[in-house]
């Protein structure tokens, strides 16, 4: 067991450390970030400043290094703010992890309400089914549109509002796959026997645990997608100056130091939610079925 | 149960049918821009109504849903053929090289922690005003989530009890692929084709949203974007392309909530 959680951390780091490494690639494919920055008419010698403070003259490798170090130092700032990153992103962080905390107790309490909605009766479930049909083809940023409306009129704090625009889908899904695997589970032949053969009460739920450990993936790749495009989104809308929203405007005026370093928080972030949802599924299943 | 079968299939014909009159339907100039009938109500002359530059918004979302299913479609395709090499080139190399396998995987699983709209950014700025710079970001996202799939689904058929037999029985390799792999992995992968072009649909209409699109040609993400301030005194700016987006997005959960894709 410790040699396979081992594992999966080092594929894991190593996969985060390639992330940040591509991202870094990826930036160098953008348009000349002095001429985007300096607005167009700025004189030689602003260019020349900005290439300087953003080492683009120097050779891509040394810039990474370069690029960390001004960062670490503090001395790297957002061309549109000039505020030194390392002050701001915390701020951002904040307000944004606020968002994804809600958003996550969202999607567990939308998915205990749309299964106990499941489970009533099957008229119930049938117009259950229906209205999620419905609801689960609105993209994120139409219901996000909507319910900013709404929070308006009902005075709901935006961050509510944000938080839950981001829950809908991922509770759709989960409810759903929870569903279909308690009716499995409860038919399987483990179930079977051991009601046939009266074993504890407690054995069963741990079973069953076991069993819905696996539809959590679920949960974590709906965080996931809260983190690459999810909070961008209902930021933007939503108008909260999280880190989403900071980088959607980034990337749309080339602020490239603002680029880099949220994209590297994202993809940390990403990367420490596949690595608990990998040792969780490891757990769930010892035998190693989900083995790297 | 024949009924409920000839119902389900009567659905599929219709919904298919109204994408179909949807993408079609254009009664009016999409482009022309009239100031003096902007923000008009829906009416004979204009059916869906108009926006703030007097454009019609049923031609122009009916434009958008042509170019959403053919910027999709053809992102979809490609992407289902990358996905489906890859996978069964990792697969091959999972048995005979798993360390290159491996390194693939990290590769794979690094490609998936950028933020996708880097990604439109980065193919907006490559491919600039044509339609490869939303084709290109959607074939990456598409190929990144769905070869991890594939891959699996070889995985588990290739330990198939039958495969194993007619390996051991000496069976030439095309028949076990004709055979055996195929019609085992092709539906599956089919059904999680159909899944993903849905999913790349959103993803298409959100770049749209996000202002990574190519005017003047439409898109029913940026037309929903443009229409966010006149929500409450001109709706059929919003609701139009809304509905048509929904349409379209439908298809694809109709089979997402299939019980079959949960045995």
């Amino acid at each position: 067991m410790k040699r396979k959680i081992l594992k999966i951390l080092s594929f894991h780091f190593i996969a985060a450390m390639g992330g940040v490494f591509l991202i870094y690639i990826l930036t160098l494919g953008l348009p000349d970030v002095s001429y985007r920055l300096a607005g167009g008419y700025a004189d030689s010698n602003v260019i020349a400043n900005i290439r300087e403070e953003l080492h683009l003259n120097s050779p891509p490798a040394t810039r990474f290094f370069l690029f960390w170090k001004d960062f670490l130092s503090g001395n790297l700032k957002s061309f549109y703010s000039r505020e030194p990153l390392i002050k701001v992103i915390p701020e951002k962080i904040s307000i944004s992890m606020k968002i994804f905390f809600l958003a996550i107790c969202g999607t567990i309490g939308l998915t205990i309400l749309f299964i106990f909605l499941f489970l009533i009766s099957n008229k119930s479930k049938k117009i259950f089914e229906w209205m999620v049909g419905t609801v689960a083809v609105v993209p994120v940023f139409i219901s996000a549109t909507l319910l900013l409306y709404l929070s308006t009129i009902w005075m709901i704090p935006y961050e509510l509002g944000a938080a839950f625009s981001l829950a809908i889908f991922p509770s759709i899904l989960w409810s759903t796959n929870i569903f279909h695997r308690l009716k499995k589970v409860r038919r399987s032949p483990h179930t079977l026997l051991a009601l046939n053969y009266r074993i504890s009460r407690m054995h069963l739920i741990q079973r069953y645990i076991r069993e819905f450990v696996p539809s959590t993936s679920m949960l974590f790749n709906a965080m996931t997608f809260f983190l690459t495009l999810g909070l961008a989104v209902v930021e933007g809308i939503f108008g909260l100056p999280g880190v989403g929203r900071w980088f959607l405007e980034s990337m749309m005026r080339i602020d490239l130091p603002v680029i880099y370093f949220t994209s590297v928080f994202l993809s940390i972030s990403i990367a420490f939610i596949y690595t608990v949802n990998s040792i969780l599924l490891l757990w769930a299943d010892p035998r190693g079925s989900h083995e790297i | 149960m024949k009924s409920k079968k000839k119902i389900r299939f009567g659905l599929r014909v219709l919904w298919l049918m109204a994408l179909l009159f949807t993408a079609f339907i254009t009664p009016n100039d999409p482009y022309k821009v009239d100031v003096g009938n902007s923000f008009k109500s829906p009416s004979v002359d204009f059916l869906g109504g108009t926006d703030r530059m007097g454009r019609c918004i049923l031609s122009r979302s009916s434009i958008g849903v042509r170019h959403t299913l053919y910027h999709a479609g053809v992102a979809e395709i490609i992407a289902l053929l990358i996905s489906i090499l890859t996978a069964s080139v990792v697969t091959a190399f999972h048995f005979k090289f798993a360390f290159i396998a491996k390194m693939l995987n990290v590769f794979l699983l690094s490609l998936r922690m950028i933020p996708p709209f880097l990604l439109g950014l980065l193919a907006a700025v490559f491919f600039r005003g044509t339609d490869w710079g939303i084709i290109f970001p959607l074939v990456i996202l598409s190929f990144i989530y769905s070869e991890f799939i594939y891959e699996s689904e070889l995985k588990d058929a290739i330990k198939m009890p039958q495969i194993e037999s007619a390996v051991s029985l000496g069976a030439s390799k095309w028949w076990i692929l004709s055979r055996y792999l195929v019609p085992a992995v092709f539906p599956r992968i089919l059904r999680y084709a159909v899944l993903d072009f849905a999913s790349l649909v959103a993803f298409e209409s959100l770049f749209g949203f996000v202002g990574i699109t190519f005017p003047p040609v439409p898109s029913l993400g940026a037309m929903i974007y443009e229409a966010r301030p006149y929500i409450m005194d001109y709706p059929w700016m919003f609701w139009i392309p809304t509905m048509m987006l929904a349409l379209i997005l439908s298809g694809g959960w109709k089979i997402t909530i299939d019980k079959k894709d949960w045995s």
